[in-house]
């Protein structure tokens, strides 16, 4: 039996993203390969491959500071290319969704009625949705 | 022969020129899409949590109604629906009790979710069941080869197990391409991402993104691209006037739907109305075709 | 109510009462002693006021009615649920496009649905709620405001709503969408409105007003009903 270390809520919390993800998370080994892969790392203010590390290590609070979940936007290239074959994606998803589910969401859908969305097309709208409200 | 066809939201308004033109190209090769008759959105993008099986009702409702309206295969062109479809049928598939509690919540329907229906792509369907020969012999106004950038993004090939082709080297648009008598040009962009539902919250991604999309194209001599997401479409197109504001040497191109070039190829009639639902012109690609 | 003899319990809010088989859920509210001052309306199932949840024994099934519709079944848990929060936002009609962008621009929650159906399964009305709010996602007003039209915004579906959708607040701006662009001008109306304009039925109209209520009790109940 593994120790928990209640003090930091490290261990449960990692398994928590494992449960919600459905990915094991533990299996990366920090190749950085899923930051190489990503289109939006610019944006992102922790790399994809550290904010795994961070995950392992229990350290959610920190990810969940970090605007890289919200900046994701679920193309699935990390998760293809990621060699120890865990979805990327899915880990990016259970970030959002601890978020989304104790009501933080990144987007208010009063905000979709600005101008310069006037035309923006229902596929955008319940996509934006979908993922950033909670 | 007739087909189950299931359009989604946005070909029913900002891509309905997307709508229109498959249904048209369809015709004219022989198969008559039926539209289901009870539909909803497809549930935009497949949400990936694990124990949200209430996120995956909508796409498993549409396969529903399918199954209800005699199964068999189901067309889908909007890559987004495409997607989600496919995943969230694989998603229920995966475990029999998450399946068990799926039909369940479902219980007001007339019949239970069996999970058979076969979900197409129209670009997959043109290539094994038409046949990409058969396109070609239905070309009236070859494109004079002009040179096409086929865009792919990510739904149509990511995750693997329901590519459209081989994720790593894709080259079906391409093929219809040259079929219609046009050049394919690859770029390096073809399957990156256009920054999706970011156009409503990091816009900053979608603007660069869309920049360097079409700079990839460019480069490598592509005068217009060609797509099958509405909201690739909407990024790639209708973002450009914004685009150029943070990259004035953006590089400016018409997107098409891949079935309103076949509609020009095969000389099945552009509408002018079309032309509105672009943000960048599509003359050029018109005049191409001489049409 | 009082001379039928055979009685079932109802639990009302966690409370049993003894009440008369057959009888309305108001029905019986009122014979329980319950002075319904709030969630009562009109009480032949047209104004929406009294809706209701309800279990029946033995299912788990949450259900809606209204309370002056449903017949009470024995061992049935219900409470009223006499309103529902909701703004109302206040738009200009000519200023909107019988389209999804419409709905976007005054509802853009309705965008949020997932299609769970949860709102259908709850409507009193058996309306297929959840069909009209998938249509004005695709901006099909025309079918939003004909599927919907038999709402009486009893609100039970907007309570249900994991989305958090007040879908009969958009249903019904579908159907003033659909009234001002889309609806076929009715030429009858058009000319009976002209009519009254002009004048015709002034005569008419004051005649009435100088009745006393028996005498206009009277004419209403004698009222010539013209059926097709």
């Amino acid at each position: 039996m593994g120790v928990i270390n209640l003090a930091d809520g490290s261990q449960a919390d990692c398994e928590r993203a494992e449960t919600l993800s459905g990915e094991k998370i533990v299996a990366c080994k920090q190749c950085g390969t899923c930051t190489a892969s990503c289109p939006n790392i610019q944006d992102m203010d922790l790399p994809v491959r550290e904010l795994m590390h961070l995950v392992q290590l229990g350290r959610l609070d920190e990810v969940l500071a970090s605007r890289t979940p919200w900046v994701c936007s679920s193309c699935l290239q990390c998760s293809v290319r990621c060699p120890r074959g865990i979805d990327i994606a899915r880990v990016m998803e259970a970030m959002r969704a601890m978020q989304l589910r104790a009501r933080k969401g990144r987007l208010s859908p009063a905000e979709v009625v600005d101008p310069a969305c006037a035309d923006a097309p229902p596929i955008l709208l319940v996509s934006a949705m979908r993922k950033l409200t909670g | 022969m007739s087909l189950l066809y299931f359009p989604g939201c946005t070909l029913k308004n900002k891509a309905r020129n997307f709508d229109a033109s498959t249904l048209e190209v369809f015709s004219a090769l022989g198969v008559e899409l039926a539209e289901l008759e009870r539909w909803n959105c497809c549930g935009t993008v497949f949400s990936m949590a694990d124990d949200d099986l209430m996120l995956q009702l909508a796409p498993l409702r549409n396969l529903l109604r399918a199954e209800q309206q005699g199964g068999g295969e189901l067309l889908v062109p909007c890559s987004m629906c495409y997607n989600t479809l496919r995943r969230a049928q694989r998603f229920a598939a995966a475990d029999p009790e998450r399946l068990g509690r799926i039909r369940d919540f479902m219980y007001d329907e007339p019949s239970a979710y069996r999970g058979d229906v076969e979900v197409r792509h129209p670009l997959a369907y043109l290539r094994d069941r038409v046949g990409l020969e058969r396109v070609k012999q239905a070309v009236e106004r070859p494109l004079g080869g002009l040179r096409l950038g086929a865009y792919y993004g990510c739904l149509l090939l990511r995750p693997s197990e329901l590519a459209v082709d081989d994720p790593a080297r894709p080259r079906v648009m391409e093929d219809l391409i040259a079929a219609l008598g046009a050049e394919p040009v690859e770029f390096g962009q073809r399957a990156e991402c256009c920054g999706a539902y970011q156009t409503l919250s990091w816009r900053a991604v979608t603007l660069r993104r869309t920049y360097e999309i079409l700079g990839s194209a460019c480069a490598a001599g592509a005068r217009a691209l060609l797509t099958s997401c509405p909201l690739c479409a909407y990024n790639l197109d209708q973002m450009q006037r914004e685009a150029v504001k943070s990259y004035p040497d953006l590089c400016a191109m018409p997107v098409l739907y891949f079935t309103e070039l076949m509609v020009i190829a095969m000389g099945l009639g552009w509408k002018p109305e079309w032309s509105a639902l672009h943000e960048v012109d599509p003359q050029p690609v018109l005049d191409a075709a001489g049409a | 109510m009082a001379t039928e003899d055979k009685l079932v319990t109802i639990h009302v809010m966690g409370e049993a009462f003894r009440v008369p088989e057959g009888s309305t859920i108001m029905t019986a509210l009122e014979y329980a002693g319950f002075q319904l001052t709030t969630g009562v309306g009109c009480r032949e199932g047209f104004c929406g006021a009294c809706g209701t949840l309800y279990r029946e024994a033995g299912d788990y099934k949450i259900k809606g009615g209204l309370a002056c519709q449903t017949v009470v079944t024995d061992g049935m848990h219900l409470a009223q649920i006499p309103f529902v929060p909701a703004a109302k936002p206040v738009y200009d009609i000519e200023a909107l496009s019988p389209d999804e962008e419409a709905i976007k621009r005054i509802y853009p929650e309705v965008f949020r649905c997932v299609a769970c159906s949860t709102c259908t399964k709850i409507c009193p009305q058996d309306i297929q709620v959840m069909d009209y709010v998938q249509c004005l996602m695709r901006g099909d007003i025309a079918q939003a405001a004909n599927i919907s039209f038999d709402c009486l915004r009893c609100g039970l579906c907007g309570l249900r709503c994991p989305a958090e959708i007040v879908q009969y607040n958009a249903a019904t701006l579908a159907r003033r969408l659909y009234g001002r662009y889309l609806a076929r001008p009715s030429e009858r109306l058009e000319r009976r409105v002209e009519a009254i304009a002009r004048g015709d039925y002034d005569a008419q109209l004051d005649e009435l007003q100088g009745l006393d209520a028996d005498a206009l009790k009277k004419r209403y109940y004698d009222r010539e009903i013209k059926t097709k």
